[in-house]
């Protein structure tokens, strides 16, 4: 009877103990929130011979193919519209397992350094090339991809302004998915029509449109809103040439902030927020509010994305308000739409040149491949995500939202760095669309990737801080333009910004 | 003689049992210590394992490089900046208001459901004020963002129906602390309650009954029965909250925004936005450990101050 006590006690202890340290272990790649790969995959996928991907698949004699590849994800398809099947096609076609790990887009870059900081960093994942893209390269926190693009067929199909616009100190580090996306302004047409009113041309036209949307539309409760007023890229017409955040003008870098032109910008932001103009709850606003907004039909003008957000932002108006009309409006004079840095894949720095080579053949290139590839990547499953009719392909209804279609998996379609070479894809896109895109192509500027700077990283967070806070108080009057710009000067002469300056200029 | 013998006979029968060898102890008692192991090993493994990592506060570090000693120089930058030190202000004026309000708003509702004479209706009342607390921030961030509304939240409407202007509470330097100690007690009050009102069951009823026929009033009774009954309870949990006053960070960061950083911005969202934004972990984690000596100094310093008023102290 004591026997077993002690058996029983000892057994006890060592269920606790292993229960307890079970989470110590277990494999840093493997992460919890990971979807699980399948488990077998057919080789028949690999052999289809009809399609471009096929030449990758003969070119395996000289690069060997990867067992697995580790992504982390953040943006594109949603769990609930498929990524298992996506998965699971991906796997059947190129005899790949693939670890795709999904993780919030609001947490990405918190996930991604905390996985770097604990050595369990994905093969491929996406920076911001703004500004990530560079802190990364300058830690040598990813792989030098410069000979591995430069060899490859891929270089040769993609603008070359592009692969420019991206390098680093003459190295490229990654692959942009799809090409930078640009934000326009969109105006409820349907008001403008009803008031006898013309698109604006000018600031003075479009604060009158403003005003008469305000005093005339009785469903209009908020003439314009944005997710607040820091970001230059969401409020043309108001900051017009001036800028939040370093710039670069006439080839040197300069903080834009405490340039003359920012005193016109905060004087036409706080006029039109006290003529009530603007959102009055600007400051709390969140993009989701914004758009929520929006698609309850009491918003006169947003700006926000260009192309895929065109279609949305109409579709999901006209569902309450059937009679909306929604125009994406060229910039007014003086005002300037702007293209983002687009995001960049990567590899992590953590894999050696073999396998860099692998993954590059075998992920980054059949991404891009114009054809089965590349359509699994734009288009997502065969039968599941679009259908073949004909020539065309025909996105069908989204697994998650039956009333819309898919319109990407990963790549979107008419944003692809590199066009398809099948000829039997093709896809009709929405008007609201197609329109959006022609304002943004036809008039918007390409922000510059930042480069290194290390006083830029150490003060980043504070820097930001102060200029959105002074931004915010000048907006609702609790600080006038003049103190504000000189509450800046002190702050920035603190903070050491001209240090800034002068490294990103290289100085 | 025959005496002395006696008593050096005594001496030697009432000599102390020698005190067994630790080896021995531990041999006897081992099953004792096999099962405390796990325990042991859980305190080492989660509580003080991850302390080393207090060594980072001395080193610049980033997630993609080796930590690189620097001394105290994180320190130096952190003292010297005045974003830090409005951060500091900010966190323990906000903190020991909140933990003050806490302690009067738990008590004050304990004692307003220790009145309650229905069972049923007291355990109905009971449920539904603990169910704030499971609520997440995000949440109650959104809730209250559209409760305070300027726009079309109902507090404004109330204020504009009496004649008012509409007030942007959660983006006005004056209002936006009053907001947050107000979303705090609605969420935490009714949970802080469960431990006062188990104290309160356990106060005496003669002395109730006694006070009663003494004459004693509602009020009398509550102020010099129930509150010196519970008093114990309440400096306990004073104490207690007083370790963890300067952990503010989901409730600040949810509802703070660039208009109220003056007065919201809290040493916690001044380490995520080094520790996160700017990716020094080294800068963060002395924020951090600084955060921690001035929490283990107010605990020392309450405890002191109950032992001297009360004679005795929570951590003995």
């Amino acid at each position: 009877m004591r026997n077993k006590k002690k058996l029983t006690s000892l057994m006890l202890t060592a269920a606790m103990i292993t229960t307890m340290v079970a989470g110590c272990g277990g494999n840093n790649n493997t992460p919890a929130n990971t979807t699980t790969p399948a488990p077998t995959t057919t080789a028949s996928g690999s052999n289809n011979a009809t399609t471009p991907a096929a030449t990758t698949t003969a070119a395996s004699t000289e690069v060997a193919k990867p067992d697995s590849i580790h992504w982390m994800v953040h943006d594109g398809m949603s769990e609930e519209n498929g990524t298992a099947q996506w998965v699971e096609e991906f796997e059947r076609l190129t005899g790949i397992d693939l670890n795709l790990e999904i993780v919030s887009n609001n947490e990405y870059n918190t996930i991604l350094e905390l996985a770097f900081a604990s050595g369990s960093v994905p093969d491929v994942f996406d920076l911001n090339g703004e500004q990530k893209l560079s802190v990364y390269a300058k830690q040598k926190a990813i792989y030098d991809m410069t000979s591995l693009i430069e060899s490859s067929d891929l270089y040769g199909k993609v603008d070359t302004q592009l692969w420019e616009a991206l390098r680093i100190d003459g190295k490229l580090y990654g692959v942009p998915k799809e090409v930078a996306s640009g934000a326009v302004t969109y105006i409820r047409k349907d008001w403008l029509d009803r008031l006898n009113m013309k698109v604006p041309t000018n600031y003075q036209e479009f604060t009158d449109m403003l005003r008469a949307f305000k005093d005339n539309i009785e469903e209009c409760t908020v003439p314009l809103t944005s997710p607040g007023v820091f970001n230059t890229q969401n409020l043309p017409e108001f900051y017009q040439d001036a800028a939040t955040d370093f710039v670069k003008v006439n080839g040197e870098w300069i903080d834009g902030f405490a340039q003359e032109n920012m005193v016109g910008a905060m004087t036409r932001l706080h006029d039109a927020y006290a003529e009530g103009l603007i959102d009055l709850e600007v400051i709390t606003n969140t993009t989701g509010v914004c758009r929520d907004q929006w698609y309850g039909g009491s918003v006169g003008v947003f700006n926000y994305w260009g192309g895929n957000w065109g279609q949305t932002l109409t579709e999901r108006l006209q569902v309450n308000v059937p009679e909306a009309d929604v125009l994406a409006m060229d910039p007014i004079e003086g005002a300037t739409y702007l293209f983002s840095v687009p995001s960049v894949l990567v590899m992590s720095n953590k894999i050696d040149d073999d396998r860099a080579a692998s993954i590059y053949k075998y992920f980054f290139e059949y991404m891009h491949d114009g054809g089965e590839g590349q359509v699994l990547f734009q288009s997502g499953v065969e039968n599941l995500h679009w259908k073949q009719e004909g020539n065309n392909l025909v996105p069908l209804p989204s697994l998650s939202k039956p009333e819309e279609t898919l319109r990407k998996a990963w790549i979107t379609p008419w944003m692809c760095i590199s066009p398809l070479e099948v000829t039997d894809k093709n896809q009709e896109l929405h008007p609201a669309c197609v329109d959006s895109l022609a304002v943004i192509n036809k008039f918007g500027v390409q922000k510059p990737a930042f480069p290194v700077s290390d006083t830029l990283n150490k003060i980043s967070a504070d820097l930001k801080i102060i200029r959105e806070e002074i931004l915010a108080k000048v907006l609702v009057g609790d600080m006038t333009v003049e103190e504000g710009m000189a509450k800046y000067k002190e702050n920035a002469e603190m903070l050491n910004v001209q240090k800034v300056v002068d490294e990103l200029n290289g100085k | 003689m025959a005496g002395l013998k006696k008593q050096k006979g005594l001496q030697a029968s009432v000599q102390p049992v020698r005190k067994k060898k630790l080896k021995q102890r531990i041999y006897e008692y081992r099953w004792f210590y096999l099962m405390f192991l796990p325990v042991f090993l859980t305190v080492l493994i989660y509580g003080y394992f991850p302390m080393i990592g207090i060594l980072y506060a001395f080193t610049e570090y980033t997630p993609f490089t080796d930590p690189v000693f620097i001394g105290v120089e994180n320190f130096k930058v952190l003292f010297s900046s005045s974003m830090f030190w409005r951060a500091f202000k900010n966190t323990l004026q906000i903190s020991t208001t909140n933990l003050v309000l806490s302690i009067v708003c738990c008590v004050g509702l304990a004692l307003l459901i220790d009145e309650i004479k229905s069972v049923k209706f007291r355990k109905v009342a009971q449920t539904v004020i603990y169910i704030p607390h499971f609520i997440s921030w995000v949440v109650v961030a959104s809730i209250f963002t559209m409760f305070l509304s300027p726009k079309n939240g109902i507090v404004n409407a109330v204020i504009q129906l009496f004649g008012g202007e509409p007030i942007y509470f959660l983006a006005n330097d004056k209002w936006w602390r009053p907001m947050f100690y107000v979303i705090n007690r609605w969420k935490e009050t009714g949970w802080g309650t469960i431990i006062f009102i188990a104290a309160l069951a356990g106060v005496d009823q003669e002395m109730h009954e006694a006070a009663k026929i003494d004459g004693a009033n509602r009020l009398q009774r509550v102020i010099f029965i129930t509150l010196p009954a519970i008093s114990g309870t309440i400096l306990t949990v004073f104490i207690l909250n007083l370790a963890k006053v300067l952990n503010l960070f989901d409730s600040v960061w949810v509802l703070q925004n660039s208009m109220v950083l003056g007065v919201s911005d809290v040493i916690e969202t001044y380490v995520y936005r080094m520790g996160i934004t700017s990716a020094d972990y080294g800068m963060s984690t002395a924020a951090g450990l600084f955060k921690s000596v001035v929490s283990v100094l107010l605990v020392t310093i309450a405890n002191k101050i109950s032992k001297k008023v009360k004679g005795e102290g929570v951590l003995g």
